[in-house]
């Protein structure tokens, strides 16, 4: 049985971990599709694929692994995640600052991410 | 939520880094539309073509966004690939062949003013700011070559030649000034002056003339201490023109002996002027008037002068070096 722990782990491809709540990081659809505990590997009513075989093992240890998004662009991630969790409420919010040179990858990582 | 997506987010620094943008890894283009929507440069398009051919098919519209922007009339010429993927090529080959033909229209024009400005050259005056006389170039050859400088210290003139008409004066003026000079008695040397108006290089014609002619015979007893004056240059005299002569003097020879003779006692005799008798058909006798003349004038003077034969003349007898002399009108 999965354990929800209040903190997940989110690991880029380069071995950087970064660790934060649970309920911020699922405010990104695929994470939070990953660590739900699923019922199964082949469900159907999943529309995104899982790039990651073993579902459940992320269920079970609140890891995830990303293989295509490095530790630079997932510390944005983060950053993004909590950003937005912080201004949940309000209207009007300044852009969070976005580096030239992480620009494009952080899109492709928000796409990835469906964020 | 009120504050934008990742995406969003992500989308709006890209747009704002636009220009550093050359490869976008394997973006899809559904993702990258609106950044590279955003591309102002061609050749930056290209760029990303290159490195990311995946975008090439799907870039139609902003290839023919280019086109529009930059290829007037491009929708006459043929502008559809055939290769979906080659449109960055197809705008590249419509704007070499654009400015191909600005650069003929543009040397079309330049062309045609040229000639236009070459006639209306060829009926201007070129001016050349010295102008060398011939004669004295030879004395002053290979002067150095002067600039064209209008202004020049110490160098004025009243005639500025710095247009066609004021050329023309100078020119004028010019050659009227050494024609002057020329022939001006000005000309004369100091050392000369005085000489020429005593230097005597010709006998004067005419006496030259009178040399050449056979002296007239001596009248005996009358003073003519003056020639015959000579009114034609070239007289004609014959033979027969002589031998009238001859006899006409010795006639008078004989009137002026018994007019003597009858009138020597008074100077104030009424003297009869003698008139030669005049030959019918004697012509060209040119010393006939002129012995005439000089018949009359020394018949009078002939009367008073033998009677007081031995005086001494009081005025000096005719010289023809002697200074005319002038009488008070």
């Amino acid at each position: 049985m999965a354990e929800t722990t209040d903190y997940v782990t989110l690991i880029s491809n380069d071995g950087f971990e970064f660790v934060m709540q649970r309920s911020s990081a699922c405010i990104a659809e695929a994470i939070k599709r990953m660590l739900d505990p699923r019922r199964s590997a082949s469900d159907k009513q999943d529309v995104r694929t899982d790039p990651l075989k073993d579902n459940f093992s992320e269920a079970q240890t609140n890891t995830c692994k990303f293989e295509n998004i490095s530790g630079v662009v997932l510390e944005k991630v983060c950053e993004y995640l909590y950003y937005h969790e912080k201004f949940r409420d309000q209207k009007d919010v300044p852009d969070m600052d976005i580096p030239p040179e992480l620009c494009l990858e952080l899109l492709m990582a928000a796409d990835y991410l469906n964020v | 939520m009120p504050c934008s997506s990742l995406l969003d987010l992500s989308r709006r620094a890209c747009i704002r880094n636009i220009d550093g943008i050359t490869d976008v890894g394997d973006l899809p283009y559904h993702l990258l539309r609106p950044i590279l929507l955003k591309v102002e440069n061609p050749e930056q398009l290209r760029e990303i073509e290159t490195a990311s051919p995946q975008i090439c098919g799907h870039d139609a519209e902003l290839w023919r966004a280019f086109m529009k922007r930059d290829i007037p009339n491009w929708e006459k010429k043929p502008h559809e690939p055939r290769n979906p993927n080659s449109w960055g090529k197809v705008y590249r080959k419509l704007l070499r062949e654009d400015e191909e033909e600005q650069r003929q229209s543009e040397e079309a024009l330049r062309a045609a003013l040229n000639i236009r400005k070459e006639e209306k050259e060829k009926n201007q005056a070129t001016i050349i700011h010295k102008a060398i006389d011939p004669e004295k170039r030879k004395a002053r050859p290979a002067a150095k070559s002067s600039s064209t400088a209008l202004l020049s210290f110490g160098g004025g003139s009243r005639t500025k030649t710095n247009t066609a008409q004021g050329v023309l004066d100078r020119a004028r003026r010019e050659t009227q000034e050494t024609r002057n000079a020329r022939n001006s008695a000005l000309t004369m040397p100091t050392h000369l002056l005085n000489v020429k108006a005593s230097q005597v290089r010709q006998a004067p014609r005419g006496m030259v003339v009178g040399y050449n002619r056979p002296a007239p015979p001596k009248i005996v007893g009358s003073s003519i201490s003056r020639p015959a004056p000579i009114f034609i240059s070239r007289p004609v005299v014959t033979d027969r023109d002589r031998a009238l002569n001859a006899a006409i003097r010795s006639e008078r020879e004989e009137k002026e002996r018994r007019l003597k003779a009858l009138t020597g006692l008074s100077n104030t005799g009424a003297q009869k002027p003698l008139a030669p008798p005049r030959v019918p058909g004697a012509r060209g006798i040119a010393s006939l008037p002129g012995i005439a003349a000089a018949g009359s004038p020394t018949s009078r003077t002939a009367s008073p002068a033998p009677a007081p034969a031995p005086q001494q003349r009081k005025r000096p007898g005719y010289d023809p070096f002697m200074a005319v002399k002038r009488r008070k009108v």
